[in-house]
């Protein structure tokens, strides 16, 4: 397939790099066996912009400066988004205890917060 | 990783029968400790029998309780308006674990089934009991920061690492079994074992047996609970130890009390006879005080875990305290 | 038009490519015929190998070659001469182990999962020999590092501190820490007769370049290395490691492209680490609070076979002015893996245990812990006795003091409670070398007015091309998005290796050098003065001049005017912590990191780069440490789920401030480096604050929370 935006932090699900939306549910796709997702629809990082147009949560990285290596990125922005769909992503407590599945060494934590609240305070849909 | 076969049977008697006969085949439910133990060469499948399409996705209503199908994922679990209602500790504890990817994809059957997280149990080249019978207990002379104070065998003292096995031994919950012999039924506090000569034994399922449900009983405890999770980083972490604290509380006296605890044997461990000191005493600091001194009782430390003698009694006073509006979370 | 100035926040100019997945990182290139090797790792920890049995891997489906020392094809850079006696780790090239883990095979398949298989069936017999892994079983052992650079430092009396009307004698330990990068250690190479084209994960692609070049005997210019992204390495990428070479070797070997990727775990072995250290730190002063002496000793972990060391006790001859002060530096070689730098290195390390004890020394004087560093503030560098180039110290701790609160602190231990939590401040400084290395920067002016410039430096995270974008952009009063910058290419023109803070300094002067060539150049062309300040439509000027385009290499380095100055970035860190006194768990509420690092270039992204440090420190404070099972010699921890790095909810918001006062000396953009000092006293403020909170001197890294109940 080519498509190399999920990352391999670990390959144990200790890490959130490989981070996918499987039938619009996160997981980490590095202890999912592609036979038994026969039939399921899997969003990657590749899978969120329309076209030219990045999506809200992918504009807000850029613009709080959610990264420095931007590998865990694809993971984190995976996460954001389904974050704010499940609902968990109402105060920056609840943000940071419902990202603490992506791991992040470069330590761009708090800037990920801010931009996971700015496409949440933008109304935007994810 | 070995090359496995993989079906993927809609009948449960279908998946059952595969595994009764097979040494060497697996139930495949979230996959996220099986997955990884593959991956690690821990186990090596030749048959992997995915249950993800057996009926037993459902949380229902029953005279008397609720049940819940073995293939609920966590998170559903913890986000159903009814566990959240009614039993709120069960809630709690399962969203102190892992993290959100991995317990949308873990299922109540497969945590039940966790192994133990001893790292000389993942590690092939150092003896383990648990891994292979006989070949030693690494842990006892070793690295044990992490390991059992209550229960454990010179065998093995690792430790159950759920925090939703923790709740539902505090709720006196029951699990269905299907087996090729029929079905039964089993207190989730009888559901895991301790090691004693057999530390290769996590549970009492039998080969080719299936979790098919758990039942929770009628709900008491929906108002003073709380689970404390004391790790080592503030999410994503196993427990040192952890505390499931349920109270009945009637006219500031305790009329009820289930207290299990997580990170301090090789199975969820209820606190019986801390239940009992508090029931019908106030429910005061003074009691709560009194009755963390007893957690400890029993208890024996090796050389890296000795702090949770003192950790335990001080996660379930704080429990206590949090549960009666004593303290805030 | 509009201009994008030094000192703007800009967003990064690869912002793009990293949130869409469009990124490639090093194990991402798509080469035909590629293969995938896997190492096998010793499951001993020293001897010798006295026979592998390959056969069962051999056979396995899709195995292509199993490489060991008995069958590797030897490589002319390990072979010893006369002249030059080989040193250090060299794999598949004899049959010694010296610690485990080491690898001792290399399968290579068609696929990963065919290749990690049959690694499993590689069966080494071993002649084991004694080991020694226990750090504080063999700390009578310590050496002295060869070279002189770590000889004993004494200024005036050694020990003075013994005599001083108030002391204080602690002994801090830091366990071993590991890198782990997000992205794992990846090496693809494939060969075209005598040339190897490599991607890896380095941070010096011009390194690796002479790296491999050794090992294979073969002209640099036969050396093609690629890095162009890079997901973390914090220092691990320093150096070549010598998998990065057995994958060349293997593919070599086999003529076909090779791709080996470390595990998680094997990265918790093979490369590098921060070494496990004891510091002894002895602190005497009058009781009106003014240093009489400082000692500091040091002793690390490192390897049997080769020797690493750092700046541990630096820090403690120049920070403070002290009449007196001495410094003792040792390693205790064992049977592990060699360490590395690891972000902040040996200055981290040192400035935890020496701010610690300022720290207690101010508990005993019963004396503000700020008034205490400023009653001994260094107005030059007493070390050198030298002028600073620049320092804003004072300054650091004073807005620091601000914006954390300071006043909310209480003197008294263990007295500031809000509801059930105990509330502690703590404040942590630090210095490092501001450095500057000889860098070169090739300009092209193409036609439709876009300028491009290369430099083989790398970018590991921090936003080099963003960087040398803006600082393009400044000096050519030119809008960013004209101008493009490209990295991690060995043949681009020479740079140093990103390590030691100093990329801007170095790189980026050679940017600003070349652009302002570039300048007169045009100038020149236009038939207007040097060094005007008219802006001219470069477009046209190249037109005018009948040009298809335009280059230009410029090299910059400093000058004989940086030895008569002692130049440093200085950082001030302040944590405002959160402790249960129940359970002992810490929240970190707020930490505020200041600094003096010159001048900043962009705003955002340095912002992002001090957060980062600031959470490397709170990783080092509360939650990172390997460990060793010496009956074994085998980390017990050695993974992602039970070595902890922070996660997201061990971090709070992180204020970041600087001085962002120009250097005068050190280049021509006045930027002193801050990638090393946001870590650099972080561990410190926290383990001072958690004092503060609770009255427990935690002098063992982590403090985790069995230490605080």
């Amino acid at each position: 397939m080519n498509l190399t935006g999920s990352k391999k932090g670990c390959d144990r699900g200790q890490c959130g790099a490989c981070t996918v939306h499987i039938d619009g549910v996160r997981v980490n796709s590095c202890l999912s066996l592609a036979i038994a997702n026969q039939g399921k629809k899997i969003t990657t990082i590749e899978g969120l912009a329309s076209g030219d147009d990045l999506h809200p949560m992918q504009e807000a990285f850029i613009k709080h400066d959610g990264f420095q290596c931007g590998y865990c990125t694809s993971g984190q922005i995976m996460s954001g988004v389904a974050l704010i769909k499940e609902g968990h992503a109402n105060s920056e407590v609840e943000i940071r205890e419902y990202m603490s599945g992506n791991i992040c060494r470069c330590g761009a934590y708090p800037n990920i917060v801010n931009a996971i609240q700015d496409v949440k305070n933008g109304g935007q849909q994810s | 990783m070995n090359q496995f076969q993989y079906s993927r049977p809609a009948d449960a008697s279908v998946a059952i029968k595969t595994l009764s006969k097979d040494q060497n085949a697996y139930f495949l439910a979230g996959g996220t400790n099986l997955i990884d133990m593959m991956k690690m060469g821990l186990v090596s499948p030749q048959k992997l029998v995915d249950i993800n399409n057996l009926p037993l996705k459902t949380v229902s209503e029953i005279p008397g309780g609720l049940r819940i199908g073995a293939l609920v994922s966590n998170t559903n679990l913890a986000e159903h308006p009814l566990i959240k209602q009614k039993y709120p500790l069960l809630s709690l504890a399962i969203n102190a674990g892992a993290s959100p990817q991995l317990r949308n994809m873990a299922t109540l059957g497969g945590n039940m089934m966790q192994r133990t997280r001893c790292p000389y149990f993942f590690d092939l080249t150092m003896p383990c009991n648990k891994r292979v019978p006989g070949s030693g207990c690494s842990a006892l002379g070793g690295y044990n920061r992490m390991h059992a104070i209550f229960g454990a065998s010179d065998k093995c003292i690792a430790v159950n690492p759920s925090d939703m096995n923790v709740a539902m031994v505090a709720l006196d919950a029951t699990v269905h079994i299907s087996g090729a012999k029929g079905s039964r039924t089993m207190k989730f506090a009888d559901f895991h074992r301790l090691p004693g000569d057999h530390p290769e034994l996590d549970n009492n399922l039998k080969k080719g047996e299936l979790i098919t449900a758990v039942d929770l009983p009628e709900p008491r405890f929906s108002k003073n609970v709380h689970y404390v999770k004391i790790r080592d980083r503030a999410s994503y972490a196993f427990a040192l130890v952890s505390a499931a604290v349920a109270l009945e509380i009637e006219n500031d006296t305790i009329k009820e009390a289930r207290l299990a605890m997580g990170g301090v044997a090789h199975k969820p461990w209820r606190l019986t006879a801390v239940e009992m000191f508090l029931k019908g005493k106030p429910a005061n600091e003074a009691v709560f005080k009194q009755a963390a001194q007893l957690v400890s009782n029993g208890a024996k430390a090796y050389e890296y875990n000795k702090f949770k003698l003192k950790m335990a009694p001080n996660a379930v006073l704080q429990g206590l305290k949090v549960a009666s509006g004593l303290a805030s979370a | 038009m509009k201009k994008d100035t030094i000192g703007d926040p800009m967003s990064r100019v690869d912002g793009r490519l990293k949130v869409t997945g469009g990124a490639t990182y090093s194990g991402e290139y798509k080469v035909a015929g590629l293969t995938y090797g896997v190492l096998v790792p010793a499951t001993i920890t020293a001897g010798t190998i006295t026979a592998i049995d390959t056969k069962a891997a051999e056979r396995a489906p899709g195995v292509l070659k199993v490489i060991t020392s008995f069958n590797a094809l030897k490589l002319p850079g390990y072979q010893p001469t006369a002249e030059k006696p080989v040193k250090g780790l060299k794999l598949f090239n004899d049959d010694k182990v010296y610690f485990n883990g080491q690898p001792i095979a290399l399968v290579v398949a068609d696929t990963f999962e065919r290749a990690t298989y049959a690694a499993t069936l590689v069966k080494a017999t071993y002649q084991t020999a004694p080991f020694e892994t226990d750090f504080h079983k063999n700390l009578d052992k310590s050496i002295v590092p060869q070279g002189g650079r770590y000889k004993d430092y004494v200024r005036g009396e050694a020990d003075a501190y013994k005599n001083a009307p108030v002391k204080v004698e602690q002994q801090y330990l830091l366990p071993s820490e590991m890198h782990n990068p997000m992205e794992l250690h990846v090496t693809t190479a494939f060969w075209d007769g005598d040339k190897v084209t490599i991607y890896t994960k380095s941070q010096g692609v011009k390194g690796s370049q002479r790296s491999f070049a050794a090992a294979f005997g073969i002209p640099l210019e036969n050396v093609q290395i690629n890095s162009r992204f890079v997901g973390g390495a914090f220092g691990s990428s320093l150096r070549t490691w010598p998998h990065e070479i057995a994958t060349a070797q293997a593919a070599k070997m086999l003529g076909k492209p090779v791709k080996l990727t470390l595990t998680r775990e094997q990265m918790f072995t093979l490369v590098g680490y921060r070494p496990l250290t004891i510091q002894k730190i002895g602190l005497g002063a009058t009781p009106d609070g003014k240093l009489v002496g400082i000692t500091h000793e040091s002793y690390s972990q490192s390897a049997v076979y080769e020797e690493f060391t750092e700046n541990s006790v630096n820090v403690s001859r120049f920070l403070y002015a002290s009449p007196n002060a001495n410094t003792r530096y040792k390693i205790v070689p064992l049977n592990v893996g060699v360490p590395a730098p690891m972000r902040g290195p040996g200055e981290a390390t040192g400035s935890f245990a020496l701010e610690s004890a300022l720290d207690e020394l101010s508990y005993l004087l019963k004396m503000d812990p700020i008034q205490l560093r400023l009653n001994n503030y260094a107005d030059m560098d007493p070390e050198r006795n030298l002028p600073w180039s620049s320092k804003y110290l004072k300054e650091c701790y004073q807005r620091g003091a601000e914006k954390i609160g300071w006043a909310n602190r209480k003197s008294e231990p263990a007295t500031n409670k809000d509801g059930d939590w105990l509330v502690g401040y703590g404040i942590g400084c630090g210095a490092f070398g501001a450095y500057r290395s000889a860098s070169q920067a090739k300009l092209t002016l193409t036609p439709d007015g876009k300028i491009n410039i290369k430099s083989a430096t790398s970018d590991i995270g921090p936003g080099t091309a963003t960087a040398m974008v803006l600082i393009a952009a400044d000096v050519l009063n030119m809008p960013a998005e004209k101008i493009t910058f490209e990295l991690g290419n060995s043949a681009f023109p020479m740079a140093p290796t990103q390590g030691g803070s100093a990329t801007v300094s170095s790189v980026g002067s050679a940017v600003h050098d070349v652009c302002l060539a570039f300048k007169n150049k045009m100038l020149l062309l236009a038939g207007k003065n040097q060094n005007s300040d008219e802006q001219l439509d470069y477009a046209a000027v190249l037109k005018a001049a009948n040009l298809p385009l335009l280059e230009i290499t410029q090299e910059s380095k400093g000058d004989e005017t940086a030895q008569k100055y002692s130049m440093y970035s200085f950082s001030s860190h302040f944590a405002q912590v959160y402790v249960h006194p129940l359970t002992g768990m810490i929240k970190v509420k707020k930490v505020v990191a200041v600094v003096d690092a010159g001048k900043i270039v962009n705003l955002k992204t340095a912002s992002s780069q001090m957060i980062g440090g600031a959470v490397g420190g709170i990783g080092m404070a509360m939650t990172e440490e390997a460990v060793m099972d010496d009956r074994f010699g085998k980390l017990a921890n050695g993974n992602f789920a039970d070595y902890h790095v922070p996660v997201q909810a061990d971090i709070p918001q992180i204020d970041a401030i600087f001085i962002d006062k120009p250097d005068p000396i050190i280049n021509p953009i006045g930027t002193k480096g801050i990638g090393e000092i946001s870590l650099i006293g972080v561990a410190a403020a926290i383990a001072n604050a958690v004092y503060n909170a609770t009255g427990k001197r935690i002098r063992e890294l982590p403090i985790t929370p069995d230490k605080l109940i």
